[in-house]
């Protein structure tokens, strides 16, 4: 893979959003370097995509997120080339990536204490203990023949360690947690052969979905009867404005939780092991 | 110049703590505290960036 030089490209032709570009050419540093150097604040209007700003600099990033009356986030969470776009897509869910302040405070104040730094040292051990044990079980099952592991570092290990911290937060059972992983790959990569079995991007969506959906459905009504100290009991208890809160925004922020805490951390893992850094 | 922290919108992610650790601390109750109330001037630059950084824009600078 051999990633373009930045002097080569020009405003009117670089890409940066079709897939099939990234799997050509990786991720599209050099762009994002070219934008930040001509063109920062770029609107990005191309025949295979809906236009948009294409907002590249730090600097410039901070100050639009901390407008967040001016800047929403409701309107429109993905940018996708014109044929991969889910029509209603964005009304298929609703959770902290598409609401808009008040709602948003609202949401995330029910478990924002649960992600603070404190919080999370807390869980330093278990978490230790999650990765000593993605790991055993990787010499146990990839050992080959010798001293040499050969693994899919993406699945057997950068998937495994947040499947499993966030399945312990969540108090899903061990058992539970590649079905996890299956929706989480039809949400995010719902026009992927591997992951839509031949089906629609809209339909493999809805799957994933409607899977997430039922089966936190029923894992709520459970620790309804039978709470827990974990997340799913904490949000089947917590209330809005003095009401339980709406089902759909319920079921939604476990989508959130799992598509979202999965999918970063994941990829995160990788692209560390990828590009040889510490982490 | 007085530093305020509005507690009821910290929410402890310890931006501030990082940016400024001489300035602000988060306590046990997650929330953060003012440790020193009227930085040097060696110590503005970071103690704008602590108000930059903050996700819930909870710490102001007033005259």
């Amino acid at each position: 893979m051999e990633a373009p030089n930045i002097d080569s490209l020009s405003l009117d032709t670089l890409e940066i959003v079709a897939g099939p570009h990234f799997e050509t050419n990786g991720y599209p540093h050099a762009e994002w370097t070219y934008l930040r150097k001509h063109a920062p604040v770029y609107w990005y209007d191309r025949e295979n995509v809906n236009p948009f700003w294409a907002i590249t600099k730090h600097a410039d990033i901070v100050e639009v997120a901390r407008q967040p009356k001016i800047f929403l986030n409701g309107p429109r969470l993905l940018v996708t080339t014109k044929d991969q776009l889910i029509e209603g897509g964005d009304l298929l869910f609703r959770h902290l990536l598409n609401m808009d302040p008040p709602e948003h405070a609202k949401y995330r104040d029910l478990v924002n204490r649960r992600f603070t730094p404190r919080a999370v040292r807390s869980l330093q051990q278990e978490v230790e203990d999650i990765a000593n044990d993605v790991m055993n079980e990787l010499m146990e099952t990839h050992r080959n023949g010798g001293a040499t592991i050969e693994c899919d570092f993406v699945t057997d290990v950068a998937a495994k360690v947040p499947l499993d911290v966030i399945a312990a937060l969540l108090g899903v059972p061990k058992t539970d947690r590649m079905q996890l992983f299956r929706w989480t790959n039809e949400a995010i990569g719902s026009s992927d052969p591997e992951f839509n079995q031949g089906a629609s991007a809209k339909e493999t969506l809805e799957r994933a979905r409607a899977g997430l959906f039922t089966y936190f459905s029923n894992l709520v009504e459970e620790r309804r009867k039978n709470p827990k100290d974990d997340l799913t009991s904490a949000l089947g208890a917590a209330q809005l404005d003095g009401q339980p809160l709406p089902i759909f925004e319920m079921l939604s922020y476990f989508l959130l939780l799992v598509v979202a805490g999965l999918i970063v951390s994941l990829g995160f893992a990788a692209y560390s092991f990828l590009s040889g850094r510490q982490f | 110049m007085k530093i305020v922290v509005d507690r009821h919108a910290c929410e402890g992610n310890a931006r501030c703590s990082e940016a400024a650790p001489e300035i602000f601390e988060v306590r046990d109750d997650d929330k953060a505290y003012i440790k020193l109330e009227n930085p040097p001037a060696s110590q503005i630059d970071k103690l704008k960036l602590a108000v930059r950084l903050c996700p819930r824009q909870a710490i102001k600078l007033e005259d």
